[in-house]
């Protein structure tokens, strides 16, 4: 038996899973707070004491391996050209690597862009703009803005390939540490944000995981792998995909919801243009990661009731004034646990809240659009995801209701009438964090992992493959 | 200038084949000579096999031109074949009889009322002409034609089997031939021998008008403009060519002759509004764009994109349109020319790829950036 232990270190709690990697079985979960005051390992070293110590205690452990949210997560400021095109490319390569994107410029930088830039203090900027052997002057002249700055920090260039080594002299000239990637967007249309997500990934685990400040030994930036999302999305596309020996479940939602935002990830097989449907400029990727930040249970409490108020006050029967004093009480307290009846509703209901609309952004919709004289035409401004056959919820919400299953269903059957969302699927639950944990563990094994999770998420072959 | 396009009958007909529905086809638009449109309709009802009545025939929309007389010819011609073949073969079908003015503009009611006229008219002569018309040589084009559909159906159906599709479920595979699309199921399964100067990379197995044409006047254009010397002058110029509506083959003209003349197309595809226009203009710093429109709306559009190119600081880039340059306006009961509104504009309106190729040569030669 090998036994791998699988840390979160999220920025309340440190979760350690201890899983048996050749059968893909969860030995072992444990949890304890987050040690951000002392040392991260002190909170590690609790919660495996605790993992160790429900199995007996005598386990030799062959690897530690650890995601990471801690700290702020991976902060990301994307720049580009066109807000729609080379901007919004390199806000998902940002998103795809697990990074919060701080901030999104696009066009010719103005002082002010760049105030709000330096004001959001990004860990790590990715500069785009421009398609290869397109657009040079802007891009460049954006560099020189940025460059004058002299932000320091880590910078991934992405940009017009033909101007990217130019660019690179400018940022690294003025103090950037700076890796070159490919273009996330080589021709108009053609999304390629691999490149750019892998050197973020890179970027993130050389210099910003252990330049944080968060452990004083180097055991800890070495356990890290990626950060926590990242896991999410990678378990994501291995669950959806499988491995060359086993069969995935095919299209696949997970929906994260958690105190602050709402992730949604998605893996859907590549569809080609449907005739008579119009696409969106920049066709999402096959695997996409989206964030709202302004869902949350807790401190993203206040966004839901703005976008679904409505809703929710019918649901419970009750006035603006009662249920705004709760949400007050949820925002400024990130860790509250609702005691009554009254508040677990209210809770559930904001957690339907958080995945109607994080659900609805996440997927496309199809809309008819009239120009000024030209026939009405059909367009898809996102992905089609109404085939997607497998929804799963995760975050704290799920693992600590009962009834995960019907928030999740019930924020599905409010989808929107001309939406793309998963319109049948099934719906499961991670109730243990196991996601994460497979995500991370399929960097050493991707058999295994997948193991883990058709058996952690009750998905067995036969229902699904 | 409304499009009928037709949509391809080979991806429907092979998922129909699979279930028991009766299946009526209808078609026209782009084939201009009538015996080979005969044929087409012929090899369509060959796979009719529940010989349910086709719906209409459409009539012919891409033989006329801007002289309304001379489309006098096309109508009566295209009317009397389609009439003929309905009659001969016991169709029932109806023969949708396109107005003389329809490339230019939106017909009147009294230009339809006229081509409503003359259609009824032309049945009197169904049985004068079609006794003596080869109707051999015109079932044997069928017959290559329904040889084709079947190379297609046995390609498709073995491919899509081979990707894991069950070919015998007619809904999965109507599903399966819908995403793909026809341009696809062409590039995939299509029965005409692979060429890359084909559009969709295939030579047709009996060549619509359409595509004729567009290859001919390619081919005319090529030779043409290898043969002078400022072909290198526009070597590498960015030129990006994109479509105001649905009409691909001449965006396809476009695309390819500019490229064989060494300019870098940056091939933006059908439409496209101007806003979408002036994001790729920024991304990819075009020298100059070159628009084609034959949906009426030519005035607007160049407004619009002139507009929006000025206020993105992109004014600099040269613009010229092309195609059926006319638009509805107040005070006129028929869309008129719009090219002087669009010079005003600065919009360029070379009205030819030969004079377009000139302007652009000129173009560069003014010292513009490329």
């Amino acid at each position: 038996m090998s036994v791998v232990a699988l840390a979160d270190f999220g920025s309340t709690y440190t979760k350690v899973r201890l899983v048996d990697a050749d059968e893909g079985r969860l030995l072992a979960r444990a949890e304890a707070p987050t040690s951000i005051g002392t040392d991260l390992m002190d909170g590690y070293a609790a919660a495996l004491a605790a993992a160790g110590a429900d199995i007996g205690g005598s386990v030799a452990i062959d690897e530690e391996l650890a995601v990471s949210s801690a700290g702020g997560g991976l902060r990301v400021a994307a720049i580009g050209l066109v807000a729609d095109l080379t901007a919004a490319a390199a806000r998902q390569a940002a998103l795809n690597a697990g990074a919060r994107v701080e901030t999104v410029l696009a066009g010719n930088l103005g002082e002010e862009q760049l105030d709000e830039l330096q004001e959001a203090r990004p860990e790590i900027i990715l500069f785009a703009g421009g398609t290869d052997g397109g657009q040079a002057d802007l891009v460049v002249e954006n560099a020189r803005r940025l460059a004058a700055r002299r932000l320091g920090g880590y910078a991934v260039v992405a940009c017009n390939a033909d101007v990217a080594g130019e660019v690179a002299r400018l940022l690294s000239e003025a103090g950037t540490e700076v890796e070159v990637a490919g273009n996330v967007m080589p021709s108009l249309g053609r999304l390629e944000i691999e490149s750019a997500r892998e050197a973020i990934l890179r970027a993130f685990l050389e210099h910003v995981i252990g330049g944080k400040g968060l452990s004083a030994g180097s055991a800890f930036a070495e356990m890290v792998r990626m950060p926590t999302p990242e896991a999410v999305l990678e378990a994501t596309r291995l669950l959806a995909r499988g491995t060359e020996a086993e069969p995935g479940v095919g299209d696949l939602m997970v929906v994260d919801i958690g105190g602050a935002t709402t992730d949604v990830h998605s893996d859907h097989a590549h569809q080609a243009a449907a005739p008579g449907i119009e696409d969106p400029l920049l066709p999402p990727p096959p695997t996409l990661r989206t964030v709202e930040g302004d869902l949350g249970l807790r401190a993203g409490a206040a966004g839901v009731l703005a976008a679904d108020g409505g809703w929710i006050e019918s649901e419970m029967e009750i006035g603006e004034a009662a249920i705004g004093q709760s949400v007050s009480t949820r925002s400024g307290n990130p860790e509250w646990i609702p005691e009554d009846p009254f508040e677990a509703r209210l809770d559930a209901l904001l957690a339907i809240g958080c995945a109607t609309h994080a659900v609805t952004r996440h997927s496309g919709t199809m809309l008819l659009t009239r120009g000024e004289k030209g026939p009405p035409t059909l367009v898809r401004d996102g992905p089609d995801l109404r085939e997607v056959t497998q929804v799963l919820g995760t975050g704290g919400v799920f693992a600590h209701r009962e009834d995960g299953e019907s928030i999740l269903r019930e924020a599905l059957r409010r989808r929107a009438p001309r939406s793309l969302a998963p319109q049948e699927p099934a719906v499961g639950i991670d109730g243990s964090y196991i996601l994460a944990a497979a995500g991370l563990l399929a960097t050493e094994d991707p058999d295994a992992a997948l193991r883990l999770m058709r058996r952690e998420l009750d998905l067995s072959e036969n229902e699904t493959g | 200038m409304r499009c009928r396009c037709t949509p391809r009958s080979a991806p429907r007909t092979t998922a129909w084949s699979r279930s028991n529905a009766a299946y009526s086809p209808s078609w026209g638009g782009l084939t201009q000579n009538p015996v080979i449109k005969s044929a087409v309709t012929l090899a369509l009802e060959a796979v009719n096999f529940n010989r349910v009545p086709f719906l209409y025939t459409q009539g012919d929309t891409i033989g006329n031109t801007p002289d309304f007389d001379a489309n006098m010819a096309v109508l009566n011609t295209d009317l009397l074949f389609t009439k003929m073949v309905d009659m001969r073969y016991r169709l029932g079908s109806a023969s949708i009889a396109v107005p003389v003015t329809e490339t230019e503009r939106i017909p009147t009611w009294q230009e339809v009322a006229t081509v409503q006229t003359i259609s009824r008219r032309l049945e009197d002569y169904v049985p004068i002409v079609e006794p003596v018309v080869d109707w051999a040589r015109i079932e044997a084009m069928r017959d290559q034609l329904v040889r084709g559909g079947k190379a297609f159906f046995e390609a498709a159906i073995g491919g899509l089997a081979g990707a894991g599709i069950d070919t015998r479920d007619p809904a999965q595979l109507l599903l399966v031939l819908k995403r793909l699309g026809s341009n696809r199921c062409e590039e995939l399964f299509g029965a005409g021998e692979a060429h890359p100067e084909f559009p969709r990379g295939r030579r047709p197995v009996l060549e619509t008008d359409l595509v004729r044409k567009t290859m001919e006047e390619r081919e005319r254009l090529l030779v043409e403009l290898r043969g002078r010397r400022e072909e290198e002058a526009i070597r590498g110029m960015k030129v990006l060519v994109a479509s105001t509506d649905v009409h691909e083959f001449s965006e396809f003209l476009l695309a390819s002759t500019l490229t064989a003349v060494g300019t870098e197309v940056i091939d933006f595809g059908v439409n496209r509004d101007p806003e979408d226009i002036v994001k790729a203009v920024i991304e990819t710093d075009a020298d100059a764009v070159v628009i084609t429109t034959h949906n009426g709306v030519a005035r607007a559009f160049g407004q619009r994109l002139m507009k929006e190119l000025d206020a993105a600081g992109a004014g600099g880039v040269a613009v010229f349109m092309g195609g059926v340059l006319n638009e509805d306006v107040a005070g006129s009961d028929v869309p008129i020319d719009v090219s002087a509104d669009l010079n005003a504009n600065g919009i360029a309106t070379p009205g030819t790829i030969d004079r377009l190729v000139d302007a652009l040569v000129e173009r560069r030669a003014g010292g513009v950036a490329a």
